[in-house]
Parts: structure tokens; C-alpha cells; sequence
């Protein structure tokens, strides 16, 4: 008979072993990313514009175009990935997700709201104030940002009310999406042709949406979100046990809760405000994740990231190709891919 | 080493649960503490544990006020099992392994798992160690929470209902398993109870709680036929068996 630290080593190298194989999937995935588009560039073409910095069209085109669609997808993949695991952790909801909880919603409606104001300024030109400043994208990522922390902040504020209910958090965030829904559609009501194309626009989660600026900035939340919740991974895991048994081994679990819920929120609203709405990725990938390695976060937290960002690439490049030369965007394809992933993962299982 | 209650009050909104209870808990031993549903073991349990603050008076271990530690120091001194286990899909083994985090920095290491390893030899539950929680049976999870709570290498362990969903062999290795451990680490043992039987054979100190007091506390011999029926409001008959008593309601 094995020893049980033989056996014990042999199970970590196993999820180990997940961890790495994804984490080297995403070269080729990265790769074939930086070749599929519009443009035709070979593999020599983009080694060039990569390592050389060759000028040319081939160069913008790497460097202006598929280069942040890639570092997009990889950090709004790992960001809503991350966001979905650590929200489902400290509500123990396996339906927790930054969609689920009305975030996006919230955003979209933040971008409407945007949109149609922007609209009004030309009309109005008494009202610019503080606004003239802005240009009209930078004020519809700005409504966008507010209303999804805005979202975030009233599920809070709901919770301690109730005093932390969990599961009252995910029909808080139902009926918060519905809200929000009900007032994207009214300003729809009242929108012109050209707003009404942008706020359905909008919508669309896409990766090309982002340049280097806001690939910055987003890089930034995304960094310091995932470094904080790694530092909190044993917590997480201790809230398995049960809110008291966590508590009972030093988490305090109040804290913990709210500030996970805000730092989630806040990278899920970074991202939503740069993409628009990429559904399911913050569900699907935890649970895929759950799937091979099981709930210890210490693996979970890692494989999610990368299988988030995995999700996205792969919804990108689908995009691109499924109805060339129309060019899908990725939220599409991710909505499309949700439900059937979502329903296997539900049903496909032998356990509760 | 033990823990002292000076004067400890609680009310749940005005509803008063414990008035000025006072007692000493001596290390090395099994408390058992009695009493009816409602008089307030449970709420004893969880301000010894940390979860609720006192109203009133205050909780020492050896020195130290209770309520002036960190939830880190007090997790490094006291460990609780709650009745119900939560279940998950992490494995025994690293179920155990979270009964270290109140000593670690970053990351568990080398000889945090010998530790788990020696737990889980200790009490038979090597054949288990990578099996997830929900697919145990309700002995052997019970024993793994409370595996877990040794981890957890405490001076402490607060045990609330440990038996009250086990059959009887499982109640039996239980306890005994919660005996010996609390000889060999010298724990100040205080474990919530409904079974007066299972108490009277593992347990060597009684707290008899009634109507948010503390109706008797002390060894065998505070077990008088007067008491008990006090305590559970019914007449009880004590018998004595072999060694020790058997208590049945008139």
C-alpha cells in the first residue's frame, strides 16, 4: 500500500498537471489569435512585426490590432473568470456570476444612459459643463463604469441589510438586472436611429473594442484583483467548511465577503465598460475549472484565470471565422457556447 | 491552563439567553455541559468561540481576555466543530490541511502536511485521506471535522452535539477518540450534549445549564437524581451500573 504523502503528492501533481497543460494551451491559442482577421498575415509576416519592428501595414496591424485583441482576451477572460470563482466562493452560490448579479446589466445601461446624453449635448449646448471636456467614448465608459459599481454597491448595501443572506444576493442581482433591462429598453424607446445602433452595439461584447490606454488600465485592475484574491485563497477555501468553522480558523468572514464582492465588481466593471457583455465566461470557466481540479482554490483560482482567457480567445477567433468575412464578436459567440457548457456542466454530472 | 466565564451575560435583542454565568473550565478534561433545548449551551458554545461578544463579564483563557484577541490568535487557541458539517468536494486531506491556516503565513508546507498525515494516521482515517468530503458517511465526517479541529492544534476544542446524528458504535469511537485526545494534549475539552448517558460515561466535569443559569457545576458527584430532574423537568431515576450511573425518566 502507497503512503498516504505518496499519494497525497501524486493528487497535487495531478491538478498540477491540469494547471499546466491549459496554461501551455494558451501559446497555440495566443498565436493562432495574432493570425486570424481581416488581414492576411503570415507566420513570417507576424514574427517580423513582433521581434523586428518592421514598419508597414503588417506592423500596424500587429501592433494596433491583434496584439490588443489578445491581451484583451487574455485579461477580461482572466478578470471574469476570476470574478465568477471568487463570487461564487463567498456566496456559495453556484450561480453567481458578475452577469447573474445584474454588473453587466448595470453597465449596459450606464452606456445607454451615455449614449443618448451624449446625444442631447449637441441639442443642448448650455448643458456641456463639466462634460466638454469628454469625448463622447470616454463619457460612455464613464456612465458604463458608474452604474456598474453603482449595481455593485446597491447588492451591498441589500446584503447588509439583510444582514449577508446569500442566496437573497443572487435575486437581488435578478431583479437589479430587470431594472436595468426595463431602463436600457425605455431609453431605447426614445433614442434616434444612430443611438439606437450604438446602444444595441454596445451590448455585443467585443475584444476589438479596446486600445493600448485602456488595455492599461484594465491590466492594472486586473493585476491587483488577481492579487488579491490568491492572498485569500486559503480563506476561500475555509468558507467550505462553513461561515463559523471559517471564522473559527481566523477569516473573518464579513469582511472578506464584502471586499471580495467590490473587487470583484470592480475588474468585472472595467472589463464590461472596455468589452461590453461577455456572458457566461465568469460562470462557465469556474465551473469547467471545478470540474478537473476540484473547489481548492489554490488550484481553482489559476486554472479559471486560464481557462477564462482560453474561452475568450477561442470565442474571438470563432468569431472571425465561423461567417468570414462577417466578423462575429466575441460576446456572441461566448453566449451562444454558455447555455450548452452550462446545461452539461449542470446535468452531465453524478452528483448534486 | 482552562478557561474562566466571570459574569458572563448575553440576550439575543433584549431576550436575555445567559445571566451572569461564572465558572472555571480546567484543562485536561471533558466538560459536558446539560441542559434542555433553549437554555442556552449553544450560545454559551459560540461566546466561548468568539462568534458572539459577551454583554457582560468575559471569558479568560489563562490570562488573556477573550475578547481582546485577534481572530487569529484566538484561532490558533481554540477550535470549533460545529453539529453540521458543511459538505464540499475537497478531500479529506486537505479538508484537514485548513485546520493549519491559523499558522501559516503564505502556504502551507512540509511540516504542516506531516502534521495531517500523523492526524489522519492517529485516527484511522488514512484510507480516506483523498476521498471528498460529501462522499463520507456521517461517522466518518464527523471524525474528519474533528480531525481537522486537532490540526488545528488548539489548547481549546468546542465541540457542539459531536454524537447527535451518529449510531451507536459511531457515538462510541467518537467520544473515545475525543477521550483520548484530550488526555494526550491536555485540551480543555467543553463539547455541547443531549445524550445524559453518553455524557455520564466520557464526560468528568458537568455544567447543568437551566433558564439562562448555571444550575450545578462539578464532577460526578453534582449528578443527583434532584438535579437532573430539575435540569430536564422531568423525575429521573438514577441507577447505578457496573462503575457508573444510568439515568432513565421515572
Amino acid at each position: 500500500m502507497l503512503s498516504i504523502s505518496r499519494l497525497y503528492n501524486n493528487h497535487r501533481r495531478r491538478r498540477l498537471f491540469w494547471l499546466g497543460l491549459f496554461g501551455l494551451l494558451l501559446l497555440p491559442a495566443a498565436y493562432y489569435i495574432m493570425l486570424s482577421g481581416a488581414a492576411e498575415i503570415s507566420h513570417r509576416q507576424l514574427w517580423e512585426s513582433l521581434l523586428a519592428a518592421k514598419e508597414g501595414s503588417a506592423q500596424l496591424v500587429v501592433w494596433q490590432i491583434r496584439l490588443p485583441r489578445l491581451v484583451g482576451a487574455l485579461l477580461g477572460g482572466a478578470s471574469l473568470a476570476l470574478a465568477g470563482t471568487v463570487l461564487q466562493a463567498v456566496l456559495k452560490n453556484p450561480l453567481a456570476a458578475p452577469t447573474t448579479l445584474g454588473i453587466a446589466q448595470g453597465a449596459a445601461f450606464g452606456a445607454a444612459l451615455g449614449i443618448t446624453c451624449s446625444g442631447m449635448r449637441t441639442s443642448l449646448p448650455d448643458l456641456q459643463g463639466g462634460f466638454s471636456g469628454l469625448d463622447e467614448s470616454t463619457m460612455i465608459s464613464f456612465f458604463a463604469f458608474t452604474f456598474s459599481l453603482l449595481t455593485t454597491f446597491i447588492i451591498i448595501l441589500l446584503t447588509r441589510l439583510r444582514r449577508a443572506g446569500k442566496e437573497s444576493i443572487i435575486l437581488a442581482g435578478v431583479a437589479l438586472s430587470s431594472l436595468f433591462m426595463a431602463g436600457t429598453t425605455f431609453l431605447q424607446y426614445f433614442a434616434d436611429e444612430t443611438q439606437l445602433a450604438m446602444i444595441v452595439h454596445w451590448t455585443f461584447g467585443d475584444l476589438a473594442r479596446a486600445s493600448w490606454p485602456e488595455l492599461y488600465l484594465m491590466g492594472f485592475v486586473t493585476i491587483l484583483s488577481m492579487a488579491y484574491f490568491f492572498a485569500n485563497r486559503l480563506n476561500y477555501n475555509a468558507l467550505l467548511a462553513g461561515d463559523e468553522v471559517a471564522q473559527s480558523l481566523g477569516v473573518n468572514v464579513v469582511r472578506l465577503r464584502l471586499v471580495t464582492m467590490s473587487v470583484a465588481s470592480l475588474a468585472t466593471a472595467v472589463t464590461v465598460t472596455f468589452f461590453g457583455i461577455l456572458g457566461f465566461v465568469g460562470l462557465i470557466a469556474p465551473h469547467m475549472g471545478r470540474r478537473l481540479v476540484g473547489s481548492d482554490n489554490r488550484y481553482l483560482l489559476p486554472l479559471a484565470a486560464v481557462l477564462g482567457a482560453l474561452i475568450l480567445i477561442f470565442a474571438d477567433i470563432s468569431g472571425q471565422s465561423l461567417l468570414d468575412p462577417v466578423a462575429l464578436p466575441a460576446g456572441v459567440i461566448t453566449s451562444f457556447l454558455g447555455t450548452p457548457v452550462f446545461l452539461l456542466l449542470l446535468f452531465g454530472r453524478g452528483r448534486s | 491552563m482552562g478557561v474562566e466565564l466571570k459574569d458572563l451575560s448575553f440576550d439575543y435583542g433584549g431576550r436575555q439567553v445567559l445571566d451572569k454565568i461564572s465558572s472555571r473550565l480546567t484543562a485536561g478534561h471533558i466538560h459536558a455541559v446539560l441542559g434542555v433545548n433553549g437554555a442556552g449551551k449553544s450560545t454559551l458554545i459560540k461566546l466561548l468561540a468568539g462568534f458572539l461578544k459577551p454583554l457582560g463579564g468575559s471569558v479568560f483563557l489563562d490570562q488573556d481576555n477573550l475578547n481582546g484577541l485577534s481572530l487569529n490568535q484566538i484561532a490558533r487557541r481554540i477550535a470549533y466543530v460545529p453539529q453540521q458539517q458543511q459538505l464540499s468536494d475537497l478531500t479529506v486531506s486537505d479538508y484537514l490541511m485548513l485546520g493549519r491556516k491559523p499558522h501559516l503565513r503564505w502556504q502551507p508546507g512540509r511540516a504542516d502536511e506531516e502534521i495531517v498525515f500523523a492526524i489522519l494516521e492517529k485516527l484511522h482515517l488514512k484510507s480516506l485521506a483523498l476521498r471528498p468530503l460529501y462522499k463520507l458517511s456521517g461517522g466518518e465526517l464527523q471524525k474528519t471535522a474533528i480531525a481537522r479541529a486537532l490540526v488545528q492544534d488548539p489548547e481549546i476544542l468546542l465541540l457542539d452535539e459531536p454524537t447527535s446524528s451518529l449510531d451507536l458504535k459511531n457515538q462510541l469511537e467518537v467520544m473515545e477518540i475525543i477521550v483520548r485526545e484530550t488526555i494526550d494534549n491536555n485540551l480543555t475539552t467543553i463539547i455541547t450534549m443531549h445524550d445524559v448517558n453518553l455524557a455520564l460515561r466520557f464526560a468528568e466535569s458537568f455544567l447543568l445549564m437551566r433558564e439562562r443559569k448555571i444550575l450545578a457545576f462539578g464532577g460526578l458527584d453534582i449528578m443527583t437524581k434532584k438535579n437532573l430532574s430539575e435540569l430536564y423537568d422531568i423525575k429521573v431515576q438514577l441507577h447505578k451500573l457496573g462503575e457508573g450511573l444510568l439515568v432513565t425518566p421515572e
